[in-house]
């Protein structure tokens, strides 16, 4: 066997385990209870200390590539909301792609607490420019935003009642799969002194963890496992009857054990990996 | 010619930079007023910039299908994706529900955008397995790290007796030092890159050899 075509098998064996083990894990499926970590019991923390109807910014910040991720999050995020009767802000300034995506999550979750659009949520746009309009709402938020997604000016919903600018929110909660984060710190934190928590997919969660020790950020909800562990401090219902019914439900705790299985078989490859490197090395020697 | 290209955006570059550090100390209102109309302006001019660069799309594509290099069929594609997606736009229901815009985004962008991202677990595997090899210490160091890692991330962590803490304190401790470290080191490199711009020492965004 050329040197090539050793390679390709072995690339071609590695895809085949995973999707082998996905697929399995994914049929034999089950619900994880995933205890919240503290990093995790922070956000939770924050916005339980929240008396009813205060406000609550959500910037949705994510698109179709990282929705398996970050959707279960909002949504674990959401039931705190409606249960805690807070008011819930949405908008976006990753892209085009985030309002219809984040829309469908608010829209299907207030339905199901008895949200009301205009009163107890309200949804914006998206717009452009990066720090640009996280500046510009610290300044006036009908001058960014003076319509809402349903063209309602944002002056006549009951939901905006007392909000003129960004630090009018006590919390802005950046759901991102981008860096649009770095601008929620350097122009919503560092400028305005606004309150930040972070819902990241997996691999970006490692990048924010040291403004948390600077408590610029008051905590952290990454990937899927963060969703899982926020869904079973919110959503302890939906999860019983996810585990009893068998069925995936959406939750970020269904998809754990495929998850789970996926990290497993990952540290065994990378075992596998390191005997036949040894092996090999011993071979050489001889 | 030459002064329009090169001495009238040096003077943009040194009076908005010079003026907005200023503007950041200053809380009078006139102040506030000058940062929210220049807020403004900068709205503008990124709407510009994605016209350039639609500009630049165009003719970087149609050169590419004119000279039939490498892969022009893909650029066909591309066009033919960008005209319909912009006749869509002037639909008058194009963002409503049934509309097409949001049909295309639903239909297309958003199962292709999931397949893409599906596809780095089976990259990633594949890294994992050729890159952690325990060649050295500092190999060693980055396999063990990776790995208690990831089995922290999950639940199964949980009922390895110090996985979970371990993995807390790598995520805590050494990762936040070290990302503390490179942001710093960025945060001055960008410090320094804009100051040499705003006093026209760097100017290879002009363009040409300088």
């Amino acid at each position: 066997m050329t040197d090539e075509l050793r390679k390709n098998a072995t690339r071609w064996a590695i895809f085949a385990t995973v999707a082998v083990v996905v697929v399995v894990s994914l049929l034999i499926g089950g619900v994880s209870d995933f205890k919240a970590t503290p990093v995790v019991m922070k956000v939770y923390d924050t916005i339980e200390k929240m008396p009813a109807g205060t406000p609550l910014l959500i910037s949705a910040d994510f698109d179709p590539g990282s929705e398996a991720e970050l959707e279960p999050m909002l949504r674990a995020i959401l039931a705190q909301c409606w249960r805690k009767k807070l008011r819930v802000v949405v908008m976006s300034i990753c892209s085009v792609n985030s309002p219809p995506l984040a829309g469908r999550i608010l829209k299907e979750s207030a339905a199901a607490h008895g949200a009301v659009y205009g009163t107890d949520f309200v949804q914006f746009g998206y717009r452009a420019g990066g720090s640009a309009p996280i500046l510009a709402l610290g300044q006036d938020w009908f001058a960014v935003y003076p319509k809402d997604l349903n063209d309602t000016p944002s002056r006549e919903l009951p939901v905006m009642k007392g909000i003129t600018k960004l630090t009018d929110f006590p919390l802005c909660l950046e759901i991102s799969a981008v860096s649009t984060i770095d601008y929620w710190i350097l122009a919503g934190n560092a400028k305005y002194g606004l309150k930040l928590a972070l819902g990241v997919t997996a691999v970006m969660a490692t990048d924010y963890y040291q403004y948390l020790a600077t408590g610029q950020v008051v905590g952290i909800i990454g990937g899927i496992a963060g969703a899982s562990q926020y869904e079973s401090l919110t959503r302890r219902d939906d999860l019983k009857r996810a585990s009893e019914s068998g069925k995936d439900g959406g939750l970020a705790s269904s998809r754990m054990p495929t998850q789970s299985a996926i990290h497993v078989a990952v540290v065994l490859l990378i075992l596998i990996g390191n005997i036949l490197y040894f092996m090999g090395r011993r071979k050489a020697k001889a | 010619m030459g002064h329009l290209k090169r001495t009238v955006p040096l003077w943009i570059a040194f009076i908005f930079g010079v003026g907005l550090i200023i503007q950041y100390f200053v809380p009078h209102p006139i102040s506030q007023k000058a940062l929210g109309m220049t807020q403004k302006w900068l709205v503008i001019v990124v709407f510009v910039a994605l016209l350039l660069g639609l500009g630049s799309l165009l003719q970087s594509h149609l050169r590419k299908i004119k000279a039939q290099s490498a892969g022009w069929g893909y650029s066909v594609v591309t066009l033919t994706v960008l005209a319909l997606t912009v006749a869509a736009g002037f639909h008058p229901n194009n963002d409503k529900p049934g509309g097409p815009l949001l049909w295309a985004y639903t239909n297309a962008y958003s199962p292709m955008s999931s397949t893409m991202f599906s596809l780095l677990g089976f990259f990633i595997a594949s890294a994992a397995f050729r890159a952690f090899r325990a060649r050295s210490l500092e190999a060693t160091l980055l396999l063990c790290t990776a790995v208690i890692v990831m089995l922290g991330q999950v639940p199964l962590g949980a009922y390895i007796p110090g996985v979970s803490n371990i993995s807390a304190w790598i995520l805590g401790v050494p990762l936040t030092a070290a990302k503390r470290a490179l942001t710093f080191g960025v945060a001055l490199g960008s410090i320094a890159t804009a100051l040499r711009i705003i006093f026209g020492i760097e100017r290879s965004y002009l363009g040409g050899s300088e």
